[in-house]
């Protein structure tokens, strides 16, 4: 295992950021720390990462089988690239890759040219050669994140840790360096963690999500398994949209996602229950349908395609029935 | 909290260390000088502290220093606001040369900024000759020191308000004026309420300045006992008499004063969230 | 800058900095142009007659020796103890920190009869080194030590906004790449100080020298040997020579200015660092 966290609690007065997490990473992976602003996700990180520490007894974290609970970040070799970068301001792209070689023991820094080769290799893995001699401020977004990325790996980690990878970007910046990223793990192989709040791009990035909230975990799985199967009510609103449907003298609320609605003509036997389409919006392949239910004042959307909206010929006003794929 | 130091703490015995040096430090230069103050000052008794600050001289500088403040504490402060709507609320050319030059009187010497007083209205200054035939003196009088007052503490008030009237923008000055206020009644009840922490923290390192400057005041001053000498000076005559207890009653009295303002300065941080500034 | 003011709806622009540039020229501008326009009277060689005096030169190597090395000692300290009162928490901690402006407070004379009486060879402190040998009052050393205390407050001043405001995930992100906690500061905190820590020192540096009221008791006035220059501006115009004192002063003030651009350029330097 990569990484192992065992029970692991934080309190921060009286608030408790961390309420007993488990969870063990295995080798090569990409995992995504997925929750609400505070959650824990990022205390998690930095945890992990040696930026901050466990309550005291409350927990343990191995790292490649080791325990380095009590043992300071300088010494994890855990490469953490921060939500707003932390590049060091005063130094160029070069020196800031160079940094964790320079500040080695002397015994253990390589020389001056490996050092340089070692920094000038990664800013070319991260697409940034010829940009050595800028500083920080002459850089953008996109530029800066992968500075720091290539200050991590100058280390060797033996994980990786991202705060928000992309939260500091404008959404166009977001998708390529997304897709990059993931190509970019494929090639290092390092075992990754990154904290978002942005579902999609944990579904779309990793190959693990954790799905936290308050504190705990509440599921971890495969991008398919946390949408397709929730393991919670949380999870299943957190990912995704979902309509709250209660049925007709059921006290039960039942969760189903917009595409799960299947739209019948107001007639047919099976239908479950009976709406009134009250919004109707067609764009692209698909259309979303706003329904309020019979003898209800609640609402529930639908996506159906654009061929089964011309071929019913709806439009707003009509009377539907409705069945639901129903997963509680 | 866990035994392990996060990485942005220093390690204990650091913090004990430059903890101790930081306090030595200050007790050195600052609170043991202030102790010796007031230890001096009651040295001979309380009676001996009492006719020290009652005396007719004392009293009389006394009020010469609340004069001069008292004429010299206003022009500025309506200076400062007059100075701050103009940088703060318009731009024009020349804006940052003249705030450049809004914060000369730092710069300068106490000692030369009595000086250029003396070359204007001294005997042999450039007004000197008229100032003669008409009798009057500014020079080695109370007009000279009130004068110098105003350059030593010259930038004071602009430098609160301008920083934070830039800050705050025109957005609700703008908005009064939509509604119907008038010019003067936009700054009277939009303005003015918005920097009156600021305007009362400048006013006060103002007047504790213009309270105890020495140099400027010394070099324009007749040092005539008892009509040209503010407390500051009066302590110096004390001192160089070889009175000293009685030269320590009266910097108590200043002392007190200084204290005061640091009380007032940090309550009004305090209550304003006033960000400090270097003056 | 804009070349030409938009119009704004706002009243007042004409009166106020009519009012302000008027007040400036009256007060500040005219007065200090004096100085210049007299000591030009003198011409390039009585300028330099009345300053290449050897009590003149000893006045200046005194006043600038002693203000620069308060000044770096105000660096060293100014920088401790800025760093104490933004990073640490400890019981007192406000009060120490409100104290720091005292010599911003405190009057100057009150200050320099303060410290002349403490550093007395009768003084508490003065007695205690009167033994050893070492004269504070009266010497260049006692000088030094009320600049030291004039000029405090401008470096700790200077520095805590900046230290303040320093972004803690660099120190971490120093820490994670595997730097020593000294190695955090040398390389990535220190360097971040550096603009700042000199405008401090600048700032001290100045006011050091234009200094009169906290060192002139203390100093002992011996021409030549303990006599500041604002001390021998002073002498010089109760000597009735006007044009030596206005060499002198056109002299500092030459410096102060150059000092007040120089602290305008670093600052300015500083803030277009934060800025990224």
């Amino acid at each position: 295992m990569s990484i192992v966290v065992q029970n692991l609690r934080r309190t921060f007065g009286t608030f408790q950021a961390l309420r007993g997490i488990d969870l063990e990473i295995a080798d090569h992976q990409l995992v995504a720390l997925l929750g609400p602003s505070g959650s824990g996700k990022t205390t998690l990180l930095r945890i992990i990462g040696g930026l901050d520490f466990p309550d005291a007894g409350q927990g343990r974290v191995l790292i490649h089988d080791e325990d380095v609970t009590e043992k300071p970040a300088a010494d994890r070799k855990a490469g953490f690239v921060f939500q707003h970068y932390a590049l060091f301001n005063h130094l160029s792209v070069f020196e800031n890759v160079a940094f964790g070689l320079e500040v080695r023991p002397k015994k253990n820094r390589p020389d001056k040219n490996a050092i340089r080769d070692r920094a000038l290799e990664l800013l070319r893995l991260v697409q940034l050669e010829g940009l050595e001699q800028r500083l920080p401020s002459e850089l953008s977004g996109g530029q800066r994140q992968r500075v720091a990325l290539a200050r991590a790996l100058a280390i060797d980690p033996k994980v990786l840790l991202l705060d928000e990878p992309f939260g500091a970007l404008d959404a166009k910046v977001r998708k390529d360096l997304r897709r990059w990223l993931r190509n970019f793990h494929r090639e290092i192989g390092v075992t990754t963690i990154f904290v978002t709040h942005d579902q999609q791009e944990a579904l779309e990035l990793a190959d693990i999500v954790v799905v936290m909230n308050q504190g705990q975990i509440e599921q971890i799985g495969s991008p398919q398994q946390v949408y397709d199967q929730p393991a919670t009510p949380f999870v299943y609103e957190f990912l995704g949209d979902v309509n709250k449907v209660r049925k007709p003298g059921r006290p039960d609320l039942f969760y189903v996602r917009p595409h799960e609605v299947r739209i019948l003509f107001a007639g047919d036997s099976k239908a479950e229950l009976h709406a009134k389409i009250e919004h109707l919006f067609a764009a692209g392949p698909s259309a979303r349908l706003t329904l309020r239910l019979q003898d209800s004042r609640d609402t529930l959307d639908a996506d159906i395609t654009r061929q089964q909206l011309d071929e019913m010929g709806l439009s707003e006003g009509d009377e539907v029935g409705l069945q639901l794929a129903l997963s509680s | 909290m866990s035994a392990t130091v996060r990485p942005t703490q220093d390690p204990l015995w650091t913090r004990l260390l430059l903890i101790g040096c930081a306090v030595g430090f200050l007790a050195l230069f600052l609170f043991v000088p202030l102790t010796l103050v007031f230890a001096e000052a009651f040295r001979k008794g309380i009676k001996v502290y009492a006719d020290a600050i009652t005396e007719s001289n004392a009293l009389s500088a006394i009020v010469l220093t609340i004069t001069v403040a008292a004429v010299s504490v206003p022009l500025n402060a309506v200076f400062g606001v007059a100075a701050a709507w103009a940088i703060a609320k318009f731009s024009f050319k020349g804006k940052s040369l003249l705030l450049a030059l809004i914060d000369l009187p730092f710069a300068v010497s106490p000692v030369v900024s009595g000086l250029v007083y003396v070359l204007l209205f001294g005997a042999q200054g450039l007004f000197g000759p008229w100032l003669r035939a008409h009798q009057v003196q500014v020079i080695f009088a109370v007009p000279g020191m009130v004068l110098a007052t105003i350059f030593v503490t010259f930038p004071f008030v602009a430098r609160e308000l301008i920083p934070l009237m830039q800050a705050q923008g025109n957005d609700q000055e703008y908005a009064a004026l939509s509604l119907g206020a008038s010019g003067w009644q936009t700054f009277r009840k939009v303005t003015l309420p918005n920097i009156k922490w600021a305007l009362f923290y400048g006013i006060i390192l103002c007047n504790a300045r213009a309270m105890g400057e020495f140099g400027a005041v010394s070099v324009v001053s007749g040092h005539i006992r008892g009509e040209t000498n503010t407390l500051p000076l009066h302590v110096e005559v004390l001192y160089n008499e070889y009175n000293s207890a009685a030269a320590f009653a009266c910097a108590s009295v200043l002392s007190v004063l200084g204290l005061l303002t640091l009380g007032l300065k940090t309550f009004i941080e305090w209550r304003a969230g006033l960000r400090r500034r270097k003056h | 800058m804009q070349t030409k003011r938009p119009r704004s709806i706002l009243p007042g622009f004409g009166l106020s900095l009519g009012f302000t540039v008027a007040y400036l020229g009256l007060i500040v501008l005219f007065p200090l142009l004096m100085v210049f326009i007299k000591a030009s009277g003198l011409g390039w060689g009585g300028f330099w007659k009345t300053l290449w005096t050897t009590r003149v030169l000893a006045a200046c190597k005194l006043s600038f020796g002693l203000s620069l090395a308060a000044g770096l000692l105000n660096g060293v300290f100014g920088l401790l103890i800025a760093w104490v009162l933004t990073r640490y928490r400890f019981p007192g901690r406000r009060f120490l920190d409100a104290s720091v402006d005292l010599p911003f407070a405190m009057p100057t004379a009150v200050a320099g009869i303060a410290l002349t009486t403490l550093y007395a060879p009768n003084g508490w402190i003065g007695s205690l080194l009167k033994p050893y040998g070492i004269k504070v009052a009266f010497a260049p050393l006692g000088i030094l030590i009320a600049m030291v205390f004039i000029g405090l407050p401008f470096v700790v001043r200077t520095l805590q906004p900046v230290l303040e405001d320093f972004e803690a995930a660099q120190e971490e992100a120093a820490a994670s790449l595997g730097a020593t906690r000294w190695q955090t500061f040398w390389r990535v905190v220190f360097p971040q100080l550096l603009p700042a820590l000199i405008t401090g020192t600048t700032l001290a540096f100045a006011r050091a020298v234009g200094e009169y009221g906290s060192v002139v008791f203390i100093a002992g006035n011996m021409p030549g040997k303990t006599e500041i220059l604002p001390l021998l501006i002073i002498t010089k115009l109760e000597q009735y020579d006007y044009s030596g004192a206005t060499a002198l002063a056109a002299m500092m003030l030459a410096i102060s200015f150059i000092l007040l651009f120089a602290i305008n350029f670093l600052q300015r330097k500083t803030l277009v660092h934060n800025r990224s």
